[in-house]
């Protein structure tokens, strides 16, 4: 067994009194979620003379993460969105003691299913993309439809200006224009006559203030054989807004879930479990506002790596690749609007 | 024969793919050691025409600010202009033209926002022009590997 192996048995005999002869085993690092350092790993141990095992997921802050959320957010988000319908892995223990495993962390349930990784050629999700399209746009929906002031929400970015939802596309912005201006050595004037436009011409305000994943789209969720989603991952950039920074993010043409179902019966998919009406002008907004938040998370990647704050490969081959891709999907957007010749 | 960069970098990637990622037992090391590889690809081909690249973008940015003085009416911004046109590449090392990219498209933003403020049809144009010369720059910053 592994120091850190030891470490988490450690913590977690410390937090389950109840628990005889607990043991960790097969913990590994598995990709995904590089905001945060994920593991897989197994608990077992005995309680009122029976045995017991449970199939965990350890979620670590980073050294350096993309974008460094705060570390309790996910955490918090799990557990208020715990008995809503949304499939969310169950949060067990979040802990920010840093003597446990030297940075905070939380552990949660480890969900079965196939994230269906969008880069590959084939079809990611054998064979079943009209159940998983069909629940990928119903659960994105029913996130939208829920109450936005769940007990635990409260810590989310946009929570002070619930009732104030013409507010949230210009907060969003100046986040996103933010991270720009701290990682960004050499300014793009592409992504900066980007974020000029979207200025001159804000979208209409949302008919609600809804929960934002942050970063819906394929990758980031469980499916199973039957085609259903078992759980819907990686919250870390969760806030209040507008809902429909969500649906545009999920179509941005890097992980489009419309390559495998099609985007007008998602849509509408979307409409029916959210009780709102999709206004096209407001989507295509957001869709130029993703791109640009797209090229502000590499830019973070690219910093990061940089700056030798983190080491990953993944995070070097975003940070190598990406941009080029979502300032290409920035220029279509500005070509369609005829800024161009 | 002169054993070249590009070579001795090909063949860092041959050894990671061939030698060094059957032998890992943990998938989480066989993904970074395949993403090691493929950034080392991205690197190689990238390498070659880098400089040519960044030299062509100074000489299209400095076309433009050439066009602009018409529609500029701010004294700095002109003076800044006038200034970037008359430099010339003073060195061909990476850094050095790093620098000066930085210089030049930050002085195209302030352009380009500046000729967005205008009411004229000649800033139209200028604004059109930039969006063009970005697009064209972009074609050819692309990782061919």
């Amino acid at each position: 067994m592994n120091d850190l192996a030891q470490r988490l048995q450690g913590f977690l005999i410390a937090r389950m009194p109840q628990a005889d002869d607990l043991e960790v085993s097969g913990l590994a690092r598995i990709s995904g979620g590089s905001s945060q350092e994920t593991y897989r790993f197994d608990a077992s141990w005995r309680e009122n003379g029976s045995g017991q095992t449970k199939a965990l997921i350890l979620r670590r802050a980073p050294e350096a993460g993309l974008v460094n959320a705060k570390h309790d957010l996910e955490f918090s988000v799990y557990r208020a969105l715990e008995k809503t319908g949304i499939p969310i892995p169950k949060a067990h223990f979040l802990e920010t003691d840093p003597r446990w495993l030297d940075r905070p962390f939380f552990i949660m349930d480890r969900a079965p299913g196939d994230p269906g990784h969008f880069f590959g050629a084939d079809d990611p999700y054998q064979g079943r993309s009209d159940a998983v399209g069909a629940a990928f746009w119903t659960n994105l929906g029913k996130l939208a439809s829920l109450d936005n002031e769940l007990p635990g929400l409260d810590v989310l970015r946009g929570a002070q200006s619930v009732g104030n939802p013409g507010a949230h596309w210009s907060r969003e912005l100046d986040r996103w224009e933010a991270i720009l201006d701290e990682g960004e050595a050499i300014v793009e004037p592409i992504v900066r006559g980007a974020i000029r436009w979207l200025r001159r011409n804000p979208p209409p305000p949302p008919s609600k203030t809804a929960i934002v994943h942050g970063d819906y789209r394929s990758g980031n969720f469980l499916f199973v054989p039957d085609g259903s989603i078992s759980a819907i991952l990686d919250w870390e950039m969760c806030h209040l807004g507008d809902p429909l920074e969500d649906v545009a993010w999920a179509i941005d043409p890097m992980w489009s879930m419309e390559r495998f179902f099609p985007l007008e019966t998602g849509l509408a998919l979307w409409e029916q479990a959210s009780g709102l009406t999709i206004n096209r002008d407001a989507l295509e907004w957001w869709s130029l506002f993703a791109a640009v938040k797209a090229c502000a998370l590499w830019t973070a990647a690219e910093k990061s790596f940089e700056d030798g704050e983190n080491t990953e490969m993944i995070v070097a081959l975003t940070a190598m690749r990406a941009p080029g891709f979502h300032r290409k999907v920035i220029l279509d957007h500005m070509q369609r609007k005829g800024a161009m010749a | 024969m002169k054993l070249r960069l590009d070579t001795v970098v090909r063949g860092v990637e041959k050894v990671i793919a061939d030698d060094l990622a059957p032998l890992l037992g943990d998938p989480f090391a066989q993904d970074a050691a395949r993403r090691a590889q493929a950034l080392l690809a991205i690197v190689r081909t990238f390498r070659d025409d880098e400089v040519a690249l960044k030299v062509a973008e100074h000489d299209r940015l400095r076309a433009i600010f050439a066009d602009a003085a018409s529609i500029v009416c701010d004294d700095d911004l002109a003076a800044r202009l006038k200034q970037a046109i008359a430099a010339p590449e003073t060195a061909l090392t990476h850094s050095a033209l790093d620098i000066e990219t930085g210089r030049l498209r930050s002085l195209l933003v302030d352009l380009h926002a500046h000729a967005e403020e205008q009411g004229s049809e000649s800033a139209a144009a200028l604004c059109r022009r930039i969006w063009t010369t970005l697009k064209e720059i972009e074609a050819g910053r692309t990782p061919r590997a």
